[in-house]
């Protein structure tokens, strides 16, 4: 035996003693793949257009607005608008200037992430980004779970799908609050549906300290609360709903009591502006100043919707942001109803309130709202089921997205 | 069954009760968790839950709590804006820039221009802040900003600021609350229209309570509440050309022990909110209103009608400084009395007084008011009809009254009422019904505090205290202006004539004229009304006159101050004129008129066109009059009256209808013209009569002189003359100047200055075809162009340090002559730039237009000369260095030729052989840039001509 068959045995001792079938990569979940991918793809569409949008328009008035990081466009396109005052709380804090516009009026989850995780990176744009697109990773995996829950993969596909390449999914990106509010809503939800109290009331309390509005995911889950006990707001005309809530209440008091620790997170918030501006309200008196007056949503839709029936739409002489708003209203409003169908009353209401609170006082960036109303997204995943209809949102929404991308980006106000 | 059900709830309260108490449903035991796993995941939740919620309440604090601005300054700071830094302030809006040491606020775009020092108090510090300001033309409001909360917003900030509204200035304070909304909390009227370029003085001494505002070093608003904390400070403007000349801040310096007794006094310790609701409060709610703090009027016998009135150790104070007529009565009516009360304002110049003569405490029917009005440049007196309509009847001009304690009384007989202020009659013989009458107090529109009010019966000497005082007013005894002892006694013979008299109005006035009875000699002028009024001597300056049957009547009336004036001085003298009333009642007479064409620094004595009284003062060098007196008089009706004016060197006197109404008034105005006046009145004047000086009151009789000698100055000569001056003795110390070597050509030997004194020249008697070769040494005749002037002791200082020139006329014409001027800069640095100098061959004498300039710049040293165009523009044709020490007296002499002169600084030739733009010759007037520059004496001596 030569010295290298020697070799060759060893060799071949030790291959057989190493079984590769045993060899196995670890798996991620079957719930997170989709969710990736769709953000994967739409997050590729957001870059590509708003680079390519940054560098081939010049709008001519772009020395007018602030650039973050002129040295990296893929970062700087993600900063435009309100992400101003966000990076302005990440580096110096709330300010509250009475009469003029005050970046205490935006809530301070993300503000605070972002400066959690700007402690590793000490770039408070990119550390928005990264929470921005990590929060809409995980909002993606809860749209996806939820609706799953409530319907089944292929609707739940479509939903993350659709929800990804929205024309103003760019938000989802940016500097903005839309990806997290989404992810901490419908986490909030999804454990609702879950039964998990607890973690819904956490996320619950969190929804409340990322947007205003996340008051009304604390009135999702406590209807899903009645609800899992028997009393919906279709049903409280019976005397069986009331008496299935009161055994709910004398079983799972704990779980209602919880729930209502949810506010705790504003309240936590009220305190400190109490503490550090003497004006807990201070969110809310500083609104004025961002041009928004309470007229009722009825005279809203009259003032900013009427005047477009009269416009030029051949020329191109249309109020198109105005005109987009009121349409994502209406849209919103009108789907309310196939909603309470599906979902129940329970969404119909959070889409019913998301929309028409902001809408009493403008049809302004109305776009941007509805875009973490998931339940509308849900029910398109319905609609999706139809071909066509999965063809016609599977085409346009991508290439709007890319449009208003580059919108965006060149500072037109879009939402 | 009742009983049943009783048992049963009162049994599930129990049970809730006990479960509740329990808590251990809420909560179990240690043991039951460890026990029960379920448990254990709840309480895992739980703390997950609160970890969440500690964990976002901490990263509130550490990533998101604000970043405040670190102060640059604490304690204390002052600046006089000369090396201003601008990083040391905040501008919130304006366009803020130092100019000339001042911080001035340009922009007339913004709203309320703000900028803020970076100076910080804590909430528990006192804060004395003061502001030094000026109003240009552009700008309606000046100010400061205090108690901040931010340095960088207009919110949460209390302020203070001068504002014009209109043509009149008040004084404002108050606070922008969260919607940046101003909420005031005072506005008070200041005496006097608002002029542009007004300047003044604020200061604010405030805690985290309530704050106190001087104006001009006069504290005027004590203890306003304080909504927001001392903090962070600035300055405010509304509109530009707003200019702070200096600002002082002292944090925890200031004392307000001082005034917060004071103000405890006024306020107590009502809290901000209360104050605020106070404010909002609209009068008119009758006896509602009435909160007292610490005492209840009424316990001690006041009926309060409305306003807000309290006692408080010692004093009864008014409070409710929005109430128009507060009042209060006292319960008990009293058929004859004597009432005293001493009274004084704390926050505005008068509004407080007495009524009397009421038939209920509810009632105003046929009662009297008196009191200080509201500016407190007088106190009148009017009586309620049966109606309850107020009707004033006399007016009684007084000195600003401030904030001394003001003694009034009224003497009830019974029959009539007698007034007095400070001892001093001013109103009489008031018709009583005689039923007994309430008496009460009285405040409009500001707080008053009565500190002592006592009451004694007419017939009996013990007085009766109705309010006892705490502690005796230190004020009573040193402040109260009394009278001194010959006044009291002038005042008691006063009264005793007014007792007798059965005029019911004249009751103050005393009926002798000796110096009246003493006119024998003919008048020296005498008006004869006939022809046009072009063809004589009256030079009409406002309103409409004319001469109709033998009378000179001014028929517009719809105006104040209407004037003419008589082109020919005259020196002292009696001026009597007859006049009536057409329709209303305001005419009168001007004398020691400056020109006869202006009513500047002139006197005026004329019926009150509101009040049946005579007024009398003089209209200061800006036309603003001051008020020197009033008297009540009878109304003058329709009917023919006659006013003498006996004007003395130094005083004058007033007679109406041959009675002396009041004498020995001082002569502001010192002018040697008349004139007739009239306000809002259609008036006839009769005869206009002039009567030399009797011997009686140790005047030189005769004294209007013509005019040569005693107002040398008036006219130019028709011709300049070419005669020489009649020399007078030289002085040898000024022949000596005059010989001094100098490069330029001199005087001609009769050119030799002559200085008189004024005595002198009221003795020399020259004939009106003289030359006005004079000699002043004084400065009598000056007219002030502009600027702000002030002759003292034979020199004449103009003091306004606005960077504009400031003009005196001399009234001294000249074609070729020889100018000098003693003139002294002021040494300060904060007007280093201050200039000096003559204008000269001016076209006319009021004017530097078209006239040549030389003076100095920059305190002497350089000067400069040149022209200004007919627009009074400066165009400059030369310069030079002199080096001059600032705030020594220096010497420029002119030597003016027919078409060259001659500077020369304290005899060194600067200049030689310059070219004149006129060869006409003109006036001689004196000028200054900024301030203060005192003229010391002025030599003018005409020449022969020389260059022509």
């Amino acid at each position: 035996m030569t010295q290298f068959s020697k070799h060759q045995d060893t060799l071949k001792k030790y291959f057989e003693k190493f079984d590769l079938s045993q060899f196995k990569l670890p798996t991620l979940p079957d719930w997170f793949w989709p969710p990736f991918q769709a953000f994967l793809f739409s997050r590729m569409v957001v870059w590509l257009a708003g680079y390519f949008g940054e560098i081939m328009i010049k709008a001519g008035w772009e020395k007018d607005f602030y650039h973050l990081s002129p040295d990296n466009i893929f970062l700087d396109i993600l900063a435009r608008w309100d992400s101003g005052f966000y990076i302005n709380i990440v580096e110096e804090g709330y300010m509250l200037v009475y009469g003029r516009i005050s970046n205490v009026a935006f809530f301070p989850l993300y503000p605070m992430l972002t400066s959690l995780v700007d402690v590793l990176f000490n770039n408070p744009l990119l550390s928005g980004v990264i929470v921005s697109h990590i929060s809409f990773l995980i909002a993606l995996i809860y749209l996806f779970r939820l609706t799953t829950l409530l319907c089944d993969e292929d609707t739940a596909k479509r939903t993350i799908f659709y929800i990804s390449v929205f024309p103003t999914s760019l938000f989802f990106s940016a500097v903005y609050t839309e990806s997290l509010f989404l992810c901490v809503s419908v986490a909030a939800v999804y454990y609702a549906h879950k039964r998990n109290w607890e973690l819904a009331t956490i996320f619950t309390l969190l929804a409340g300290v990322t947007r205003i509005t996340g008051l009304l995911v604390f009135g999702v889950v406590g209807l899903e609360w009645m609800r899992s006990h028997g009393w919906t707001l279709l049903t409280c005309y019976k005397k069986e709903a009331w008496q299935n809530l009161w055994q709910g209440i004398k079983k799972d008091w704990y779980s209602l009591l919880f729930i209502l620790l949810a506010p705790l997170g504003l309240l936590s918030h009220m305190a400190f502006l109490g503490d550090q501006f003497q004006d807990p309200m201070a969110f809310w008196s500083v609104q004025s100043a961002f041009n928004r007056h309470n007229l009722g949503f009825l005279g809203i839709l009259m003032r900013d919707f009427v005047p477009i029936l009269s416009q030029n739409f051949w020329t191109g002489g249309i109020w198109w942001n105005v005109l987009l708003d009121t349409s994502a209203a209406i849209f919103a409003l009108a789907a309310a109803p196939f909603v309470l169908r599906r979902f129940g009353e329970g969404f119909a209401i959070y889409i019913l309130l998301s929309v028409l609170v902001p809408l009493s006082s403008g049809t302004g960036s109305m776009t941007r709202y509805i875009l973490v109303l998931f339940p509308l997204f849900m029910l398109m995943g319905v609609w999706g089921q139809r071909e066509s209809v999965h063809r016609f949102f599977q085409t346009f929404f991508p290439i709007f997205l890319g449009i208003f991308t580059a919108v965006f980006v060149n500072w037109i106000f879009l939402a | 069954m009742i009983k049943q059900d009783d048992q049963q709830d009162r049994s599930s309260l129990l049970t809730w009760r006990e479960k509740l108490l329990a808590l251990r449903v809420l909560i179990p035991s240690w043991e039951e968790v460890k026990s029960n796993p379920a448990l254990q995941t709840r309480a895992k939740k739980l703390g997950l839950f609160l970890l969440v919620l500690i964990v976002f309440n901490i990263g509130l604090y550490i990533f998101l709590g604000p970043t405040w601005f670190e102060p640059t300054y604490e304690g204390y700071y002052t600046d006089e804006f000369v090396n201003f830094n601008e990083k040391d302030w905040f501008e919130i809006d304006g366009d803020w820039k130092v100019s000339n040491g001042m911080l001035v606020q340009n922009s007339y775009v913004d709203i309320n221009p703000a900028i803020m020092l970076s100076l910080h108090a804590l909430p528990e510090d006192t804060v004395e802040f003061s502001a030094d300001l000026s109003i240009g033309d552009g700008g309606d409001a000046g100010g400061i900003r205090f108690n901040m909360w931010s340095p960088e917003q207009i919110a949460r900030s209390h302020q203070v600021m001068i504002m014009r509204i209109g043509d009149q200035a008040f004084l404002t304070g108050g606070y922008y609350a969260n919607s940046v909304d101003f909420v005031p909390q005072f506005k008070l009227p200041l005496a006097g229209p608002f002029e542009e370029n007004s300047s003044g003085s604020i200061k604010v001494v405030a805690d985290q309570e309530s704050y106190d505002v001087y104006l001009n070093k006069k504290l005027v608003v004590l203890d306003v509440p304080t909504i927001y904390p001392p903090g962070w400070h600035g300055l405010s403007a509304i509109g530009n050309t707003v200019a702070f000349d200096s600002i002082e801040i002292d944090i925890d310096g200031a004392d307000r022990e001082t005034s917060r007794g004071l103000a405890d006094r006024l306020f107590g310790n009502d809290d901000a909110e209360s104050f605020v609701e106070k404010m909002a409060q609209i009068p008119n709610e009758g006896l509602d209103l009435i909160i007292p703090a610490d005492g209840d009027p009424e316990s001690i016998g006041w009926i309060p009608f409305n306003g807000i009135w309290t006692e408080r150790n010692g004093s009864l104070i008014q409070s409710m400084w929005q109430q128009v007529d507060a009042r209060a009565a006292y319960e008990v009516p009293y058929p004859s009395y004597r009432l005293e009360v001493d009274l004084w304002h704390p926050q505005t110049p008068g509004g407080g007084g007495v009524i009397f003569g009421m038939p209920s405490t509810d009632s105003l029917s046929n009662a009297y008011l008196m009191r200080f009005s509201d500016g407190g440049e007088g106190f009148f007196i009017g009586q309620y009809d049966s109606n309850g309509q107020f009707e004033g009847m006399a007016f009684e001009p007084l000195p600003a009254v401030g904030q001394e304690v003001q003694t009034l009384s009224v003497i009830n007989d019974g029959t009539t009422f007698e007034v007095t202020l400070n001892d001093k009659p001013i109103f009489g013989q008031l018709p009583h019904s005689g039923a007994d009458s309430h008496f009460g107090l009285v405040s409009n529109q500001t707080e008053v505090v009565f500190d002592r009010i006592f009451i004694e019966p007419f017939d009996a000497p013990k007085r009766v205290e109705l309010q006892p005082v705490g502690t005796e007013s230190e004020q009573e005894s040193e402040d109260s202006p009394s009278e001194s002892s010959d006044s009291a006694a002038v005042a008691d013979s006063t009264v005793a004539e007014t007792n007798a008299s059965t005029d019911d109005t004249q009751a103050s006035t005393i009926p002798i004229s000796p110096e009246l009875e003493n006119i024998t000699q003919e008048p020296v002028f005498q008006s004869t009304f006939l022809g046009t009024l072009g063809e004589t001597k009256w030079v009409p300056f406002r309103g409409d006159w004319s001469i109709e049957e033998g009378a000179l009547i001014q028929s517009n009336k719809n105006g104040f101050d209407f004037a003419i004036g008589y082109n020919e001085p005259y020196e002292n003298f009696v001026l009597r004129s007859t006049f009536s009333h057409t329709d209303g009642q305001g005419g009168g007479v001007l004398f020691g008129m400056t020109r006869p064409d202006s009513r500047n620094l002139a006197h005026v004595v004329r019926y009150d066109s509101g009040q049946n009284a005579i007024l009398y003062g003089y209209f200061d060098e800006n036309s603003q009059f001051s008020a020197q007196g009033g008297e009540a008089v009878a109304p003058p009706l329709n009917n023919l009256h006659q006013l003498d004016i006996v004007k003395n060197s130094d005083t004058y006197d007033i007679y109406v209808d041959g009675l002396k109404l009041i004498g020995d008034i001082p002569l502001i105005a010192k002018g040697a013209y008349i004139g007739l006046t009239t306000s809002t009145s259609v008036v006839r004047f009769e005869t206009v009569e002039l009567f030399p000086l009797g011997s009686s009151d140790g005047q030189p009789a005769a004294a209007e002189a013509p005019p040569a000698t005693a107002t040398p100055t008036v006219e130019p000569p028709a011709t300049p003359t070419a005669e020489p001056v009649e020399p007078e003795p030289v002085q040898a110390e000024e022949s000596a100047e005059a010989e001094s070597p100098t490069a330029t050509p001199q005087p001609s030997e009769e050119a030799e200055t002559v200085e008189t004194t004024d005595e002198e020249t009221s003795e020399s008697t020259e004939p009106e075809s003289e030359p006005a070769a004079a000699e002043s040494g004084s400065f009598d005749q000056a007219v002030p162009i502009s600027g702000s002037w002030i002759p003292e002791n034979g020199e004449i200082s103009q003091v306004a340090n606005d960077m504009v020139d400031q003009v005196l006329s001399l009234n001294q014409f000249g074609t070729e002559y020889s100018f000098e001027v003693d003139l002294t800069m002021v040494d300060d640095p904060e007007t280093e730039n201050v200039g000096a100098g003559v204008v000269f061959n001016t076209p006319t004498a009021d004017s530097k237009n078209e006239g040549q300039i030389v003076r100095f710049l920059n305190g002497g040293s350089e000067i400069i000369w040149g022209y200004f165009d007919e627009n009074g523009r400066f165009n400059g044709q030369g310069g030079s260095g002199v080096g001059l020490e600032p705030g020594s007296r220096q010497t420029l002499t002119l030597v003016v030729r027919a078409t060259t002169f001659d500077i020369i600084v304290n005899d060194n030739t600067v200049a030689a052989d310059l070219s004149l733009r006129s060869t006409e010759g003109g006036y001689v007037n004196l000028i200054t840039f900024r301030g203060p520059v005192t003229f010391h004496e002025t030599r003018f001596s005409e020449t022969e001509p020389t260059d022509s």
